[in-house]
């Protein structure tokens, strides 16, 4: 009998386990995204007023906390004044976690452009990923509001109906 | 006299022959043009470069640029950041680490009458930055009896007038408090707020920032003794120098001309020799060298 009850805690705890990792994805994709709003202001503000080079800018964004941060650190470890921005992106971006495949997009339409013009394109080509960059954040709130809960009473009963079958 | 040089953000940007071929000799200009052979000079004669990295004088074996090829120079140039230089582009030119002068040629974009940048950039060219310490040797006796005085340099381009105010400013620097007002970055050679060049300890530099406006600025907010600046002409350079002299602070400057005489003639310069003005023209040439010092006159004040 000990057992069974242990092994229907271990059913339950795995399954409840998943569906916390599912929640968690969806509010580290919101977290990102807002770390990448935060980033792509200051990021402007750099370009726009102080016409900081792309290499001062990565140092700077690097000291900040969270998959951003590590994002721009990892650029770092690259000569990034020789290599080319998109390619060096292209590289690194996917190591980003959270992120879908659509919000990897917006980030290298950015990657394609950032320093190949003067500032004023560059302002605008930000703006624009800045909008896209707000539109899947509101989506993810969303998705995170509606299924986060869901995801995780799921697989909790998920967990509780195998351990019963199996009992 | 000592030069001094550093080649390594040249290199860099160049494709690997053409770097290997300009870290063996002492190089003074690269010249990239879209879709013809690297030219490199070497003490005024220019030679192509071959595939295994050295120089020729043969055009058939001469290493041709492409046009991505010229881009991507450009891009490592602008260190990915061409918003970061577009002033620079607007002027025709980038100074990279090291001081030396990228020449930019290309279509010119025009926006409410002025460039706003140059697109599809056809060549570049690369002109190696020395500092020769020691050049000034001879006329900081003239410069400097006593104190400092009031002098201008005088002399057609090419004479080494901003080579001989750069080594002026180092010296000086090392017991006055000098302001350069640099506009085109050429004494200094500012890179990301550096002087690439050796300008002396207590020498700041107003960079990239016209003469006239640098000037006011120097005197008002950097307590300056002595102000250099490079090829004065218009009349708001003179007004500036005009208040700088009010203000006690002392003038070393350059003009283009031929000799005291010919400066005389030239509007507004003519009213700053003399009389509350320069106390020292001194002309200079190349008879025997860079940077001849071909005629001192003294004016009486």
């Amino acid at each position: 009998m000990i057992f069974k009850i242990l092994g229907s805690l271990v059913i339950i705890g795995a399954c409840s386990f998943v569906g916390h990792q599912i929640s968690n994805e969806l509010r580290g994709r919101v977290k990102t995204l807002e770390g990448w709003q935060c980033a792509l202001l200051q990021i402007e503000n750099y370009i726009c007023f102080t016409k900081m080079p792309l290499a001062e800018i990565y140092k700077q964004q690097s000291t900040i906390k969270g998959e951003v941060g590590d994002f721009f650190k990892k650029l770092l470890q690259y000569d990034v004044q020789r290599v080319d921005t998109k390619a060096l992106w292209n590289k690194e971006i996917e190591k980003i976690p959270y992120m879908t495949k659509e919000d990897k997009d917006i980030l290298l339409m950015l990657a394609e452009n950032l320093g190949t013009s003067i500032t004023e394109t560059q302002v605008n080509t930000i703006e624009l990923i800045k909008k896209n960059i707000e539109q899947n954040l509101f989506e993810a709130k969303e998705n995170e509001k509606r299924d986060a809960k869901m995801y995780k009473t799921i697989s909790f009963f998920t967990g509780v109906g195998i351990a019963i079958l199996l009992c | 006299m000592k030069i001094k040089m550093n080649l390594e953000p040249v290199l860099r940007c160049l494709p690997q022959n053409v770097a290997a071929a300009a870290a063996k000799y002492e190089v003074e200009e690269i010249r990239i043009l879209a879709d013809k052979p690297v030219i490199i000079y070497i003490s005024g004669e220019g030679f192509f470069v071959n595939n295994m990295g050295d120089i020729t004088s043969v055009q058939n074996n001469g290493v041709i640029i492409t046009k991505s090829m010229l881009n991507e120079i450009f891009r490592i140039i602008c260190d990915n950041s061409i918003y970061a230089v577009e002033d620079e582009i607007r002027c025709g030119y980038i100074t990279i680490q090291g001081g030396h002068r990228v020449g930019i040629c290309g279509t010119a974009v025009i926006k409410s009458g002025q460039i706003s940048t140059i697109k599809n950039i056809s060549a570049l060219n690369i002109r190696v930055a020395k500092q020769a310490i020691g050049t000034a040797k001879e006329i900081i006796p003239i410069v400097m009896d006593k104190i400092v005085r009031n002098t201008l340099i005088v002399s057609p381009p090419g004479c080494g007038k901003t080579t001989m105010l750069r080594d002026i400013a180092r010296i000086l620097g090392f017991t006055y408090r000098v302001g350069i007002a640099d506009e085109r970055s050429e004494i200094a050679a500012v890179y990301q707020g550096i002087p690439q060049n050796d300008i002396g300890v207590r020498s700041v530099v107003m960079d990239a920032c016209p003469k006239d406006v640098a000037i006011n600025m120097l005197i008002r907010s950097m307590g300056v003794e002595v102000i250099l600046t490079d090829e004065i002409g218009s009349m708001a350079d003179v007004e500036a120098i005009k208040s700088a002299l009010n203000a006690g602070v002392k003038i070393i400057a350059s003009a283009h001309g031929y000799s005291h005489k010919d400066i005389i003639k030239k509007p507004y310069i003519k009213d700053l020799i003399g009389e509350y003005g320069f106390e020292k023209v001194i002309t200079l040439s190349r008879k025997y060298g860079v940077g001849t010092v071909e005629e001192v006159v003294e004016f009486d004040i």
